[in-house]
C-alpha cells in the first residue's frame, strides 16, 4: 500500500474541493457584454491555418458571421459591404462560419473558397463547426458583427447596417460598423454600441 | 335583323372591334375592384391585400388586412422577431390618400429553433391589420398600391417583396354607387377575427392590471417580474408574455405562475452592455396572451430597478422580502465559502493545528472551534457594517452581491494582497505559523482572528447563493443586510465548529499538528486565489500594469522572505518600511492601470435616472412603414 504524506492528502482532498467551487464561480462569472473583454477562440481557417484572438491584440478586429447560403450574407457579399469596410479601415476582418457540418447549409473548403473568388472575399474565414465560438458570442444570425478594440474589448456588437430589407443604395445606409471603427478611431465612445442584428439564423 | 346587319361596312366593324379591345385592355390593366387583391405566391408563403368592403368609406377610419398563408413548417415574424428574421415592412407613398398608416401584430406564438434560438411569430395563416386614415376628396374610387417586404423562414430565410393593388369604389361618389360602404361577407369576417387577436392596452380594460419590477440583484442576468390581475384564463390555454425588442437586455425564456386570477411571469434577461450602474428605471413594453378575453393585453411601462425584488401579489405590487428564506440561502452561501481557497486553507491549517492538542483532544479543540466560529460571524458583520456606513447609494450589500467589488482593479489588488499575506503565513515567511498552529500556540486568540479572517478571504470568490442572500438582504434595509451578513458569517464558521467535533477521527492530519510539510502544502492551496484574482484583474487593467502587479506582488513575498531571514533589528524594520510599499504599490498600480474610469459616486454623477415615462398605454404600437 502505498504511503501519501499527510500534507499531500491534504492538499489533494483541498483542491477537489476548490475545483468545485472554481467551476461554481467560472460558471456565474460568463457572459457576453459590450464593454467586457471578447472571449478568446482558436479557430482554423479555409486553408488550414490557425487564428487565434489573442495573435491580434494591439489591432482592431471584426467578427463577422457568415453563412454563404443565406441571402443575407450573400446579399453583402455581391454589394461588397464587408469587403468594402475590411480594405477601408485599418482593421483585422474575421468571417466565422459556425453551420453545423450535418446542416444543409454547410459547406466543404473548396465550396467556400469557389464563394469567396466569387465575390472578392480576401479576409479569412474560419470554420467554426461546434458551434462553441458562435455560442460563446452568443451569434444568433448571419450576419452578426462584432468589433474588439486593440485591448480585446468588444465595443460593438449587432448587425452590420440598418438597412435590413436592403432598400436604400448602400452608400446611403447607416453602417453601424463602419460607424463604430470611426467612432473608436477619433477617441469617441461608439453609440449606439448594440443593435439588434438581422439575417437568417445561425445554423448551429 | 339580318337586313340590319347585311347593310354594316367594313369600316363601322373594325371601329366596333376597336371599341371592344381597347375596353377589355383598360379592364385587364386596372386593379380587381374587388375586396381582396389577387395572392402573390412563392413556395413558402402567399399574400394578398384584403379589405372588408365591397366598398369602402369615402373618408375617415379604413381598415385593411395582409393575409398570408404559409407552408407547413414556415413563419412570418411579430414586431420583435426574436433572435432573427424581422417583421414585414410596407411602403404606402404610392397610395397617398392614405394617412397615418399602421401596420399592426395579432397575438404571437413562440417558435423554438435549432441552436437554442427562438422565434416570436405565425404559423398557418396570419391576417396582420392595417389602420389607416382616408382622405379622397372628390375621388370615385381608391387604387391601393401597397409595397410589401416580409421575410419568411423555416430553418432557411427567404425575403419576398411583391406591390399589392386593391381598387375600392367609394361609397356614394360615383354614379349608381351605393351611398353607404358595403362589407363583403367573406373578408370581413376574416379581418375582425384577426382584429379580435390583437392585443388591448390594458389601459382600456377595466378591473384588469399589469405591473412590473426589474430585480437588479445580478445585474448581468435581471429579471423582469410582471404581474397581470382581474383575468382567469380560460381553461386549456397557457398564457405567454412576449416582449418587445430591448436595447440593453436580450430575453430569456419566461416561466409562470398563476393563481386565479393573478399570473406572475418571470422573465430572465441578460445585459448587453456593461453599465456603470444599474439603472433607476428601464422602459419595458410587453404582450401577454392567451387570456381568453381577451385574447390578449398589452403594457408599456417604466420598470424600477430593484435588488432582491419580489411582486407581492396580496399588496398589488409592492416589493417584499422573505427574510427566513433570506437568512437561510446566507448560511447555505456560506458554507460554500468555506470551501474557497483561501478560507479553505485557514481553516485545514487550523483543523490540522486542532488534531495536535492534547488528549482529550476534543474539549479545548471543540473550544476553539467554537471561538472561530464566532470569530467568522464577528468578521462578517464587521465586513457588513463597514460596507453600510461607506458605500453609499446602492449599498454595499448590493455592490458585494452583484459582484462589481470583482471588477474594480483596487479592491482586486487588495484582496490579492490579503491572499499573499495567508501563503507568506503558512509558508513561514511572515508571523509564526509553526507556533500558533502547534498544540502550545493554539488558543482562544488565534482562532477568533483566523475565523474572522475567512470573510475578508472569502470576498475573492463570487459565489452565487451568497451573492443572492446578500442582494435580497440589501432590498430588506440595514437590519436585513446584517441579518443575512451574520448567516453568512454562521455558515462560513460552522465548518470550524465541525471540525471541533470530528478532529479525533481526520485520520489524514498529522499527530504532531500542522506540521511544515502540511502549512507548506495549504499555502499553495490559498495561492489559487491570487491567481483566479490576477485573472480577474487581467480584464480590469492595461496589459503592462498587470505585469507590474504581479512583479509587485512577487517582490513583497520577496520583501518577507529576505525580512524573515534577516537577523539585523534594523533590517528588518527597513524591510517592513518596504513590505508595507510594495504592498501599497500593488493597489496603486492596480488603479492606475484601470482599462475603465472609475465610476462616480453616485450623489457626483452627472447621469440623471431616466425620468419615469408616465405615458399611458395606448391603441397599438407604431409599425416600420415606409
Amino acid at each position: 500500500m502505498v504511503h501519501v504524506r499527510p500534507s499531500l492528502r491534504i492538499l489533494a482532498i483541498a483542491l477537489v474541493l476548490v475545483t468545485a467551487t472554481v467551476t461554481l464561480a467560472s460558471v456565474a462569472a460568463a457572459s457576453v457584454i459590450v464593454g467586457d473583454p471578447a472571449p478568446g477562440f482558436t479557430l482554423t481557417d479555409l486553408n488550414g491555418q490557425e487564428h487565434s484572438l489573442a495573435d491580434y491584440r494591439g489591432q482592431v478586429v471584426v467578427l463577422e458571421w457568415i453563412n454563404p447560403k443565406c441571402p443575407f450574407s450573400e446579399r453583402h457579399a455581391k454589394e461588397k459591404t464587408m469587403i468594402g469596410l475590411a480594405h477601408r479601415f485599418d482593421v483585422v476582418w474575421l468571417a466565422i462560419n459556425s453551420s453545423n457540418p450535418e446542416h444543409v447549409d454547410a459547406m466543404s473548403a473548396a465550396e467556400h473558397r469557389a464563394y469567396d473568388t466569387k465575390y472578392g472575399i480576401d479576409y479569412p474565414v474560419l470554420f467554426d463547426p461546434t458551434g462553441a465560438v458562435g455560442h460563446a458570442y452568443d451569434a444568433k444570425t448571419t450576419p452578426h458583427m462584432f468589433v474588439i478594440d486593440e485591448e480585446g474589448i468588444l465595443i460593438y456588437e449587432g448587425a452590420i447596417d440598418a438597412d435590413p430589407l436592403g432598400r436604400q443604395p448602400p452608400a446611403k445606409r447607416t453602417n453601424y460598423v463602419a460607424a463604430a471603427l470611426e467612432a473608436h478611431a477619433q477617441g469617441h465612445p461608439v453609440d449606439p454600441a448594440n443593435t439588434k442584428p438581422y439575417g437568417c439564423t445561425v445554423k448551429y | 335583323m339580318r337586313a340590319r346587319f347585311s347593310r354594316s361596312t367594313p369600316a363601322a366593324t373594325a371601329l366596333v372591334a376597336l371599341v371592344l379591345v381597347s375596353l377589355g385592355l383598360l379592364a385587364s390593366t386596372r386593379p380587381a375592384a374587388a375586396a381582396a387583391s389577387p395572392w402573390n405566391e412563392n413556395p413558402h408563403s402567399r399574400v394578398r391585400l384584403v379589405s372588408p368592403y365591397l366598398v369602402a368609406p369615402a373618408n375617415g377610419e379604413l381598415w385593411l388586412g395582409l393575409h398570408f398563408t404559409l407552408a407547413p413548417g414556415w413563419h412570418v415574424y411579430w414586431k420583435n422577431s426574436g433572435d432573427a428574421g424581422f417583421p414585414p415592412v410596407i411602403d404606402t407613398t404610392a397610395t397617398p390618400e392614405l394617412g397615418d398608416v399602421e401596420l399592426l401584430f395579432p397575438a404571437p406564438d413562440r417558435y423554438e429553433l435549432p441552436g437554442g434560438l427562438v422565434a416570436f411569430g405565425y404559423a398557418h395563416e396570419v391576417v396582420y391589420p392595417v389602420h389607416a386614415m382616408l382622405a379622397a376628396p372628390g375621388e370615385e374610387r381608391l387604387e391601393l398600391s401597397i409595397t410589401l417586404d416580409y421575410l419568411v423562414c423555416e430553418v432557411d430565410c427567404v425575403p419576398y417583396r411583391y406591390t399589392l393593388r386593391l381598387d375600392q369604389p367609394l361609397a356614394g361618389r360615383a354614379a349608381g354607387e351605393a351611398p353607404a360602404p358595403e362589407i363583403d361577407p367573406e373578408t370581413a369576417p376574416l379581418l375582425d377575427a384577426w382584429r379580435s387577436r390583437l392585443p388591448r392596452p390594458v389601459a382600456e380594460l377595466p378591473g384588469i392590471t399589469t405591473d412590473a419590477v426589474l430585480d437588479v440583484s445580478d445585474l448581468e442576468r435581471p429579471t423582469l417580474l410582471v404581474t397581470v390581475k382581474g383575468v382567469e384564463p380560460e381553461p386549456g390555454l397557457e398564457p405567454e408574455i412576449f416582449l418587445e425588442h430591448h436595447e440593453l437586455f436580450e430575453t430569456g425564456a419566461p416561466s409562470r405562475e398563476q393563481t386565479g386570477d393573478h399570473l406572475l411571469f418571470r422573465v430572465p434577461l441578460e445585459l448587453r452592455r456593461r453599465l456603470e450602474e444599474a439603472p433607476r428605471t428601464t422602459p419595458f413594453a410587453w404582450t401577454v396572451t392567451n387570456l381568453g378575453t381577451p385574447h390578449a393585453i398589452e403594457a408599456r411601462r417604466a420598470v424600477p430597478a430593484q435588488i432582491g425584488a419580489e411582486i407581492d401579489e396580496a399588496e398589488g405590487g409592492g416589493a417584499r422580502t422573505d427574510l427566513v428564506a433570506v437568512v437561510l440561502g446566507g448560511l447555505a452561501g456560506g458554507l460554500l465559502l468555506a470551501l474557497t481557497p483561501g478560507a479553505l486553507a485557514l481553516l485545514l491549517a487550523f483543523l490540522a493545528g486542532f488534531r495536535g492538542l492534547a488528549t482529550p483532544a476534543t474539549r479545548p479543540a471543540l473550544s476553539l472551534g467554537a471561538t472561530a466560529c464566532a470569530g467568522a460571524v464577528a468578521g462578517s458583520l464587521l465586513l457588513a457594517l463597514f460596507a453600510l456606513t461607506s458605500v453609499p447609494g446602492r449599498g454595499a450589500a448590493a455592490v458585494v452581491a452583484s459582484g462589481a467589488h470583482l471588477d474594480e482593479p483596487t479592491a482586486l489588488a487588495a484582496l490579492a494582497l490579503v491572499s499573499l499575506g495567508l501563503v507568506l503565513w503558512l509558508w513561514g515567511f511572515v508571523g509564526n505559523a509553526e507556533a500558533r498552529l502547534s498544540s502550545r500556540g493554539l488558543g482562544t486568540g488565534p482562532a477568533a482572528v483566523a475565523g474572522a479572517l475567512a470573510p475578508l478571504l472569502a470576498l475573492s470568490w463570487p459565489v452565487p447563493p451568497a451573492s443572492t442572500a446578500l442582494a435580497r438582504a440589501a432590498a430588506g434595509g440595514d437590519l436585513a443586510t446584517v441579518l443575512v451578513a451574520a448567516a453568512v458569517g454562521l455558515g462560513l464558521g460552522l465548518p470550524w465548529l465541525a471540525g471541533g467535533f470530528v478532529v479525533s477521527g481526520m485520520a489524514a492530519l498529522s499527530r504532531d499538528g500542522a506540521s511544515e510539510r502540511t502549512r507548506q502544502a495549504l499555502g499553495f492551496v490559498a495561492a489559487l486565489t491570487i491567481f483566479w484574482l490576477l485573472y480577474l484583474l487581467s480584464a480590469s487593467v492595461r496589459t503592462e500594469y498587470l505585469a507590474f502587479v504581479e512583479l509587485a506582488l512577487l517582490i513583497t513575498a520577496l520583501v518577507a522572505w529576505l525580512r524573515r531571514r534577516s537577523r539585523s533589528q534594523t533590517l528588518r524594520a527597513v524591510l517592513m518600511i518596504a513590505l508595507l510599499a510594495a504592498a501599497v504599490s500593488t493597489v496603486w498600480l492596480a488603479d492606475r492601470g484601470r482599462l475603465r474610469a472609475r465610476a462616480p459616486a453616485p450623489e457626483e454623477s452627472p447621469r440623471r435616472a431616466q425620468s419615469p415615462d408616465a405615458e399611458a398605454d395606448r391603441t397599438g404600437p407604431p409599425a416600420a412603414v415606409g
